[in-house]
């Protein structure tokens, strides 16, 4: 029976190795899920944000780990009872379907006694409300607007485009020159089609109109609305790549693109910045502009950027150490030095909405960059603000407003059936209450 | 169907046959009713819930069938899943049964392996290589310009065009290996009756391995209902909806649209079409004991 | 002499056929490795050609930074405990059910068969909450008492129709030496069956190294992580490097062919005596 005792053998060497339940730990470990980042992310938020929280509480392990497809993967772990202690999601759509659940902890204490509710923009604490608790923080701000290849720009003379006639005209100036206006691709992420639903659904209508819409008062199909799609219908079809083409590019095939001259303009948001950053994504010497979209129609302000929250962040209510998970929370998203630093760090991925001193600002964060910030802080505190598809809509009208699009760029549909179902899906989730608190305008 | 009785087994009482037989079936028994059947029935009863994930399950009877049924894209994705079911039993089940037949007739068994070799590659190396072949700016699209993902029409198809190119070389080293059963003397006496090759695949080849072809059939048409992971590492559903089936849009409705009564009810459909497909078989293999 | 040139010439068709079919199974995988030794820029400017120079360097950095060597061993330890398992559950099943002649068996099979129509995304979730009651998320045995039995089914059905095959007489001469049944099974028919076993080693091995939405969704921790969910992330990582992504790839993908490679003539020979008749 020597062969039974080789299996023997080997099932114990297996079962020794295989039994990896962590053994209880003495000192507080928090954790937090973290979508798919690249190594140099990874280490720049260890030390910047888990290592200065760890000097300064020797006895808290922090514990950053990286998940891929983490909206699923969380959301199984959260209903099941386990899952990090800092819950990190894709905006406060899905945050606040966490809290009504009652998996999550009301931070507005924490929130008080630093005085965040001052430092953040009320639209940043009021669509992470539940029955007027506050569940979760946006870490990322972002906005929407053109990221253009300056040098090709300044070669030619062109200038941004601030309203329809110079959006027009420049496209067309651009495509006489055998440039493609504007790049873009959506094979990793479909959803990239609301990215330009967004701004047409706003800068045509006006972001008093889009707010309207949102809380109910004015309906989607509007023709407003209808008109805003029909024009973006045009502007696809002839300023972005050809379909075939757009549906099979990802981010590292069409940014390069305007790096390279090949594209005039991104229609993007700010995460773009961590792209461009980088040399495999922009590899060329041109340099990189930034400009708000231009208004669509006589009428409409500029400039004005459409405001949506990339992640957002809160506390496991079946954390072990609830308490100090929250801490922690706060800790990072009011330390300027260090939301200073991770600008230079983690281009797009971490804006925070407060305002960072101009002397904390690294020498090294890409100028052009921190512009965006700036602007994106100031035009907010204005009220000069629209509304981003992701942050705002419900799930279904969400998927809808993604899917949909496409079948109206081909004809399939037409712009008043598109916005006809929109308006159906989008009334019976705001009946539902699923969709987003909006913060009244000023 | 029961395997020839062996003469000290008939002899002995059932009940002793059954605690012989026990302790062989119990464990993997109890793994899988644990493991499988058990979550699935849950799941399958949750079918009649309206379940957001992360709420409170409320009762709601048949209406997320209802509603499925009524969901054009639930058409359209079934629609794509009966394309995708006609090609795989058809398309690479012939690939199989020519590159098997040629193998028998000329013993180049040195073939065997490099057919094969594509079956064992794991889904998200072969679904990124072919991602690159399809490439519009790098790979084929450079050189003919063409984008066979990104183009609605075209997209289901490329996929399974690439998919193909990873199963049937399974399906000829199953056929092959069935042929290896075959006696020799059977294809001795039709080739002095001065048969053709085709006559000798047709006569002889073909109904001597038919139980393992209706078999491969059946687990085409079970596996081409739950086809996931292709089509999530190379279009995700899109573009526009093309190449949506049923177990994406399962995936989208669950984890996207927060619809988890829905998404429970699609998985009970994708099973059901299964479950058909099975029930087919042992027709055919009835139907086939009868000839 | 008419019948010689004839069959000479559907020989050359035959033969051209086959090689033709050789070419389609390797076209892909010459794109691939041929990308995985080309610099970027080389890489770029000639997608489809041999490479100008070759940059073995790729492979080097792909599993330095990639950090494949753990994913590597907890792909193998999966492997080797799911291989194990199924040696150790499913095929004492299957030989109870081809050889211990009992009326419930015929529903077992059918049992067995119905299992194959589940989709994995049916009892994910529920199973998730199980699995984390217990403790066994995040854990490589959890993972393989999954993987155990998702593949058993097939296993068995292979197996069954592998061990009806073997004679009676054999058992009998040995139940009639006085061995139990288990004796029987594991010291006359296992050995008898081995080409049978390896093509299911070699199956439920493949399986269990390819799989992904499993272990993405029932490993959350990097340290336990196998290399097809370490691929996954990586693609992200390195999205614009597709030499580096290709590297990768092939470097995941090359111990389940190194045993392929091993065992192949073993497996052929084995799914021969199986027949896969169900």
């Amino acid at each position: 029976m020597t062969k039974g005792l080789w299996m023997g053998i080997l099932v114990v060497f297996l079962l020794s190795q295989m039994w990896t339940v962590a053994i209880a730990q003495e000192k507080i470990k928090i954790t937090w899920w973290y979508e798919s980042v690249t190594p140099e992310y990874l280490e720049a938020m260890e030390n910047n944000i888990a290592k200065p929280f760890e000097a300064l509480n020797p006895n808290i392990d922090v514990e950053i780990v990286v998940k891929m497809n983490l909206l699923e993967v969380l959301r199984t772990a959260v209903v099941a009872g386990e899952g990090p202690d800092i819950v990190m999601t894709m905006g406060p759509a899905e945050a606040n379907r966490y809290a009504k659940g009652g998996f999550l902890l009301p931070l507005d204490p924490f929130i008080e006694e630093a005085g965040l509710d001052k430092e953040f923009p009320s639209l940043a604490l009021d669509v992470g409300k539940v029955e007027g608790k506050t569940y979760s923080l946006p870490k990322t701000f972002e906005s929407m607007g053109i990221i253009y290849n300056k040098s090709l720009f300044d070669a030619y003379g062109w200038k941004p485009p601030t309203n329809r006639d110079e959006w027009v005209a420049l496209c067309e100036a651009i495509k006489a020159k055998g440039i493609l206006p504007v790049a873009g691709g959506n094979v990793a992420w479909r959803p990239t089609n609301e990215h330009y639903v967004t701004v047409y659904i706003n800068h045509y209508p006006g972001p008093q109109v889009v707010y309207e819409a949102l809380i109910g008062q004015r309906s989607w199909e509007d023709s407003l609305f209808v008109e805003a799609i029909e024009m973006f219908k045009n502007d696809f079809l002839t300023y972005w790549p050809e379909f075939g083409t757009y549906s099979a590019l990802d981010a590292p095939d069409f940014v390069p693109m305007v790096a390279t001259r090949k594209a005039a303009m991104l229609v993007v948001g700010s995460w773009a910045f961590q792209w461009l950053v980088d040399p495999a994504y922009w590899p060329s010497e041109d340099q990189w502009g930034w400009a708000p979209f231009p208004s669509l129609r006589e009428g409409v302000e500029y400039p004005f950027v459409d405001i949506g929250i990339g992640t957002t962040l809160s506390v496991n209510k079946n954390s072990k150490y609830p308490e100090e998970a929250a801490r922690f929370l706060i800790w990072m998203l009011s330390n300027k030095e260090m939301i200073a630093k991770m600008l230079k760090d983690f281009p797009g991925e971490w804006i925070v909405p407060v305002d960072i001193p101009k002397e904390l600002v690294p020498p090294e964060v890409d100028p052009v960059f921190f512009e965006h910030v700036d602007t994106q802080n100031e035009l907010l505190k204005q009220g000069a603000y629209g509304y981003t598809t992701w942050t705002f809509l419900g799930p279904e009208t969400w998927q809808w407003c993604y899917e949909g699009i496409e079948e109206v760029w081909f004809g399939n549909i037409s712009a008043p059936e598109y916005m006809k179902k929109w308006n159906e899906v989008f009334q019976k989730e705001l009946q539902a209450g699923v969709v987003p608190p909006v913060p009244p305008r000023k | 169907m029961l395997p020839p009785l062996t003469r000290n087994m008939r002899k002995l009482k059932k009940s002793k046959k059954w605690v012989a037989a026990f302790p062989f079936l119990a464990p993997a028994l109890i793994l899988n009713i644990g493991i499988i059947m058990l979550p699935s029935m849950a799941t399958v009863f949750l079918a009649f819930f309206e379940w957001s994930g992360l709420d409170i399950p409320q009762f709601v009877g048949i209406r997320n069938f209802v509603t499925v049924f009524a969901d054009p894209l639930f058409l359209k994705s079934l629609t794509h899943n009966i394309v995708w079911t006609a090609i795989f039993i058809t398309v690479p089940v012939a690939m199989g049964l020519a590159g098997a037949e040629l193998l028998r007739r000329t013993r180049k068994e040195l073939f065997q392996p490099i057919y094969f070799f594509p079956v064992i590659l794991p889904v998200v190396v072969i679904g990124l290589i072919w991602r690159y072949i399809y490439h519009p700016t790098r790979g084929l699209g450079k050189v003919f310009g063409v984008s066979p993902l990104g183009q609605p029409s075209t997209a289901l198809y490329a996929i399974a065009f690439a998919n193909i190119w990873a199963w049937w070389g399974f399906l000829c080293a199953v056929f092959y290996s069935a042929t290896q059963s075959i006696s020799k003397d059977l294809y001795e006496a039709v080739k002095l009756d001065g048969a053709t090759g085709w006559q000798e695949f047709r006569y002889i080849t073909l109904p001597q391995i038919a139980p393992t072809l209706i078999f491969m059939e059946v687990m085409t048409i079970i596996w081409s209902f739950q086809v996931f992971d292709w089509i999530w590492v190379t279009t995700q559903g899109g573009p526009a909806g093309s190449t949506e089936l049923l177990a994406t849009l399962l995936y989208k409705k669950a984890f996207y649209a927060y619809k988890m009564g829905e998404a429970s009810a699609i998985g009970v459909l994708i099973s059901l079409f299964g479950f058909a497909g099975v029930g087919l078989y042992y027709y055919l293999s009835q139907k086939g004991m009868e000839v | 002499m008419n019948r010689t040139r004839k069959s000479s010439s559907t020989d050359y068709v035959t033969r051209f056929v086959l090689l033709f079919l050789a070419l389609y199974a390797l076209f892909p995988l010459y794109i691939a490795v041929s990308a995985s030794l080309k610099s970027r820029a080389d890489l770029f400017a000639n997608p489809l050609g041999l490479p100008k120079e070759l940059y073995l360097s790729n492979y080097a950095k792909a599993f330095e930074t990639g950090n494949l060597k753990q994913a590597f061993f907890n792909s193998s330890l999966l492997a080797a405990g799911t291989v194990l398992g199924i040696l150790l559950t499913a095929i004492p099943a299957a030989y109870a059910l081809a050889k211990i002649p009992l009326k419930s068996n015929s529903l077992l099979v059918g049992y067995y068969f119905f299992c194959t129509t589940i989709p994995q995304q049916l009892f994910i979730i529920p199973l998730y909450l199980t699995f984390s009651r217990f403790g066994l998320t995040n854990s490589l045995l959890g993972l393989i008492l999954i993987y155990i039995a998702v593949f058993s089914p097939f296993s068995i059905l292979l197996m069954r129709s592998y061990f009806v095959g073997i004679p009676n007489e054999l058992i009998e001469a040995a139940l009639i030496d006085g061995a139990s049944m288990f004796q029987a099974f594991w010291r006359v028919v296992f050995p008898v069956a081995r080409p049978g076993v390896i093509t299911t080693v070699v199956i439920v091995s493949m399986w269990s190294w390819n799989n992904f939405l499993l272990p993405l969704t029932f490993l959350n921790q990097e340290q336990v992580m196998p290399v097809t969910v370490r691929l996954g992330m990586l693609m992200g990582k390195w999205s614009a490097a597709w030499e580096l992504i290709m590297a990768s790839a092939i470097t995941g993908a090359l111990p389940i062919a190194i045993l392929f490679a091993l065992l192949h003539r073993r497996f052929i020979e084995g799914l021969a005596s199986t027949g896969l008749k169900g």
